[in-house]
């Protein structure tokens, strides 16, 4: 069976820039995780995002753009929409955080709250009034492909009228490198072929969210899928990863054939 | 019917694998519950001086083997040609070792998810963070554990999805085999219970002091438990091929959120609703149409009357019989709802339904829907609901079948 979409949205939270096509932000990385701020990504006050982990701060911020990307940030009201995240991270700096707590003897309830690497999902769920569902899968090749088939899958058999996938990895050093893709976008000269090519796992950290939508007549960028492994553009291109998706579907951020 | 060509495929349990702290094994489980007996009694892995509870319903062998190498019982129930050794490995490997040893083999092409909360969180604890990569610390070490041991083709995933993971989790392993994407989705589901996680429950107020006490008027809180399932699933060509035991089917199955709040359930229950009614369309059926519901049931205020509420009104109150298992087990987390699953399917074999541990004065809401004694099944379908953190609720239908159906 297969299984289509259309693209509608893409945010994204990287070490040095996040945003939307036609709306780019720089930011200022401390430690492993970019540092964002309640206003970088919501025009009104909204208290909890002040409470969150800097794990749930960037998935959630990368899902408020992509939302915003496809105009989909009106209100709280309750909509059928999905979330699905692929991590391979998941929030292991706030676990961390939170067991440091514990050997002082003082477990943080506000710190455990956010160690499941879930959370951002819940938070942005209530945040935008998304009533569908909403999960992350771990994978040790966190490519995004597992997150797009079942964002496919359940928007076309299920009720949700659009969904929310993507990936979202916090910054942990692994072997030293934490040069990611993410680091690249909005940075045209940093991102290249053989970038591309690296491993899954270069990509940290950083947070890139699609919104994907039942096709319509006028829809500019399509995906196709039957399995997990076989996912296509609309060019019929097999897709090895989702930053394939945001090359084909932002040709605005310069990142096109690079 | 059906073939590679068909629109949709049916989706069945044929196989299932389970540990908890009432013993190995379904029958273990299901007898266990059947006496009203509990695996819950005081944790002496860690401190529990300055916690709210010191109560957790954990499997012996992972307390007595942790930390010392040895074969577990002298017998070398093997997979994949080695000795099942403990030597110090994290406690969720022991359990793995354990579960998959009473699973047996699969085949290689069945695709792999599992679903755990905090798999590799006891390396967090030993301070083993700074090679994270081989130490198996994140989830996706655990899938790829599996996936070696099982001989698979392909190395896995694993849902997080709070207390309703595995729940998640085998849903979309139906959902890969209802697309024709997948053959058979072994379905593997686990947590342990440990000092991270005994702390984050103890300090955010939900533990009960004492075992937990689902849908009692004094009911306090939940009691944490750790256990694991496994459940193979298999489109009807690969069933009438390689099952051994009657297969139940999974007919139906919804996920939908609350996007009320981060930590407690919405009070009328609106996502678990939606997805049980979610579950129910898929199967062509009413809610009304139920008559048996393994409940979430964790014993905390607000989870139970939750479930009372829906409960109450989109089944028929005075048909309808629900059960919890955690009074007994206690809350595995990721791994519950695999946990039920499994219970389910012997539940239908059986006929019965199994009581509610620690239920002793029913929350004056819940009439006689839930059960302190076991009940016989009316009908051989039974719904399983979970909810957790983030709002997000699941709920499966298991309905059980004859040879000639599949």
């Amino acid at each position: 069976m297969k299984f289509n979409a259309a693209i509608t949205g893409l945010g994204w939270v990287g070490r040095r820039s996040m945003g939307r096509p036609g709306n780019i932000r720089e930011l200022e990385t401390v430690g492993g995780l970019p540092e964002i701020r309640r206003k970088d990504v919501l025009p009104r006050p909204y208290k909890p995002f002040g409470r969150m982990d800097r794990f749930s701060k960037m998935g959630f911020a990368a899902i408020a753009f992509a939302l915003e990307d496809a105009g989909m940030t009106g209100d709280s009201s309750p909509k059928d929409i999905g979330l699905v995240a692929s991590t391979w991270t998941g929030c292991m700096e706030t676990d961390i955080d939170y067991w440091r707590t514990v050997l002082q003897n003082a477990p943080s309830p506000a710190l455990f709250a956010y160690t499941l690497d879930s959370c951002f999902l819940g938070e942005a769920s209530i945040c935008f009034g998304l009533t569908g569902e909403h999960y992350v899968i771990n994978e040790q090749c966190c490519d995004g492909r597992s997150a797009l088939f079942f964002a496919l899958e359940s928007l076309c058999m299920g009720p949700s009228k659009a969904f929310v996938c993507g990936i979202c990895n916090s910054g942990i050093n692994f072997q030293g490198r934490t040069l990611s893709l993410f680091n690249a976008l909005g940075d045209r000269s940093l991102l290249t072929a053989e970038l591309i090519k690296k491993p899954c796992r270069e990509f940290l950290p950083g947070a890139l969210f699609f919104v994907l939508e039942p096709p319509g007549e006028d829809s500019l960028m399509m995906i196709s899928a039957d399995s997990p492994q076989s996912i296509y553009d609309s060019d019929n291109h097999e897709i090895d990863d989702i930053f394939d998706l945001v090359i084909k579907y932002s040709p605005d951020m310069g990142i096109l054939n690079q | 019917m059906e073939g590679r060509g068909a629109l949709t495929h049916s989706v069945y349990i044929t196989r299932t694998a389970v540990v908890t702290p009432l013993g190995e094994g379904s029958d273990a489980l299901f007898t266990g519950l059947m006496e009203k007996r509990s695996g819950i009694g005081v944790i002496s892995r860690f401190d529990t001086g300055k916690t709210a509870s010191s109560f957790a319903g954990t499997i012996p062998l992972l307390d007595t083997v942790h930390g010392s190498p040895r074969i577990l019982d002298g017998s070398p129930r093997i997979l994949d040609g080695s000795p099942r050794i403990l030597d110090g490995s994290p406690r969720i490997l022991g359990l793995t070792d354990i579960l998959l040893d009473q699973l047996g083999k699969v085949d290689q092409d069945t695709r792999l998810i599992v679903a755990s909360t905090k798999a590799g969180i006891e390396n967090v604890e030993r301070g083993e963070n700074q090679d994270a990569l081989s130490k198996g610390i994140f989830m996706s070490g655990l899938t790829d554990y599996i996936s070696r041991k099982l001989k698979l083709n392909n190395a896995g995933i694993n849902i997080n999805a709070a207390c309703a993971s595995s729940t998640i989790a085998i849903a979309k392993g139906a959902a890969l085999i209802r697309a024709g994407a997948a053959d058979a989705v072994l379905v593997c589901c686990m947590d342990v219970v440990s000092r991270f996680v005994f702390t984050g429950f103890s300090a955010l107020g939900a533990m009960s002091r004492e075992p937990a006490r689902p849908f009692d008027r004094h009911r306090n809180g939940l009691t944490l438990g750790e256990g694991a399932a496994a459940v193979l699933l298999m489109n009807s060509a690969r069933t009438k091929e390689s099952a051994i035991e009657l297969p139940v089917k999974i007919s139906g199955w919804g996920i939908a959120g609350d996007a009320v709040h981060l930590t407690a359930p919405a009070r009328n229950g609106m996502g678990l609703k939606r997805a049980v009614g979610a579950a129910c369309r898929m199967a062509g059926m009413d809610p009304v149409d139920i008559f048996a519901v393994n409940t979430h049931g964790t014993g905390t205020i607000y989870n139970d009357a939750m479930e009372l509420e829906v409960l109450k009104s989109i089944f028929d109150p005075d048909r309808v019989v629900a059960n919890s298992i955690k009074g007994a087990i206690g809350h595995t987390l990721g791994a519950a709802g695999g946990i039920e699953v499994v219970l389910c399917k012997k539940m239908i074999e059986k006929g019965i339904m199994v009581p509610t541990k620690g239920l002793e004065t029913p929350e004056k809401s819940a009439g006689k829907m839930i059960l302190m004694e076991p009940a016989i099944l009316t009908q051989n379908r039974i719904l399983t609901i979970n909810s957790g953190f983030g709002g997000i609720n699941a709920a499966l239908l298991i309905e059980g079948i004859s040879w000639n159906e599949i």
